[in-house]
């Protein structure tokens, strides 16, 4: 992968991360994670159906032993979170828990806005396969960040991205999927910057697929 | 004394843009481009440039320009 950050002192970008100290996601986390989410992706399908729905989801994240994530807080306050599974088909199964009940919600959410319509379904039956296609176990499923402190998060934001990748890496799974909105071309910027390889494009999705060698890092030390 | 032109000379280099012109109330939110890693590519340039180290917790108070030209300036005056 080639660096994004080219001719420039990456000594000097590791020793700014090594100051950023992120957590392992535990149960305390759910409130201040889902709010976070929540807040900053009110305009997705989820966001559209409420507070109370993103909580049902972390919770339906939480019950799945295959789900861990890392979280990164300044001055007591929830910076930027990073969330993942070492076996998707798993953690999907979990996810679709929180749909239960809901299928007036969601209906509402999607009617108003056809483009979810699509969205959904790509999710639900084509990128699976798109990941079973890579022989793929571990998804990223989210990566978020608060608007405040901006200075500070980009740092922050490669050191969970790093986190995530040793995660994989110490538990010998060599490469793992996401699948990006492309509604949110901010990260879909982003990760092209990274070299991040896209194996898939979809009407709605970009697929990716990570190394989770050492090399594959942003940062080499 | 670093001045706002010296610290406007590396956002030029950094955002390859030589008519750029920043103020000190100037964020990533007035110029085109700068995203995160070019965020990083700025705070590295600046240190390198003016011969400073920031901490994560001087980087996560800066705001706007002014604050980032304000700390550069009590650095180097103090050395």
């Amino acid at each position: 992968m080639s660096s994004p950050f080219a001719g420039i002192n990456t000594a000097r970008i590791q020793r700014l991360m090594d100051e950023i100290i992120p957590e392992p996601l535990e149960w305390r986390h759910l409130e201040d994670i889902a709010g976070l989410h929540a807040r900053q992706l009110s305009w997705s399908l989820n966001g559209r159906m409420g507070p109370e729905h993103i909580k049902d989801l972390y919770r339906a994240l939480f019950s799945c032993p295959c789900f861990f994530g890392y979280a990164w807080y300044s001055n007591g306050r929830l910076a930027a979170f990073v969330t993942a599974t070492t076996d998707y088909r798993s953690t999907r199964r979990h996810i679709m828990s929180a749909y239960k009940g809901k299928l007036r919600a969601l209906l509402g959410v999607v009617l108003r806005r056809p483009r979810f319509i699509v969205a959904l379904l790509e999710s639900r039956f084509v990128v699976p396969v798109i990941f079973h296609q890579h022989e793929a176990r571990g998804e990223w499923l989210t990566f978020i960040t608060a608007d405040d402190n901006h200075f500070l998060t980009p740092f922050a934001s490669l050191k969970l991205m790093d986190h995530l990748r040793r995660h994989y890496q110490d538990r010998g799974i060599g490469h793992y999927m996401a699948q990006g909105f492309k509604d949110n071309p901010k990260a879909m910027r982003m990760y092209e910057k990274l070299g991040w390889n896209i194996v898939a494009r979809l009407p709605m999705h970009n697929i990716y697929r990570y190394s989770s060698a050492p090399e594959a890092t942003a940062i080499q030390a | 004394m670093i001045s706002l032109n010296a610290l406007q000379d590396v956002f030029r280099s950094v955002f390859d843009s030589p008519e750029l012109e920043i103020k000190m109330e100037t964020n990533a939110a007035d110029i085109e481009g700068w995203d995160s890693l070019m965020h990083i590519n700025l705070i590295v340039a600046i240190e390198e440039r003016f011969d400073v180290s920031f901490t994560t917790l001087e980087i996560g108070s800066f705001t706007c320009v002014g604050d980032v030209l304000k700390l550069v300036q009590a650095k180097t005056s103090a050395a």
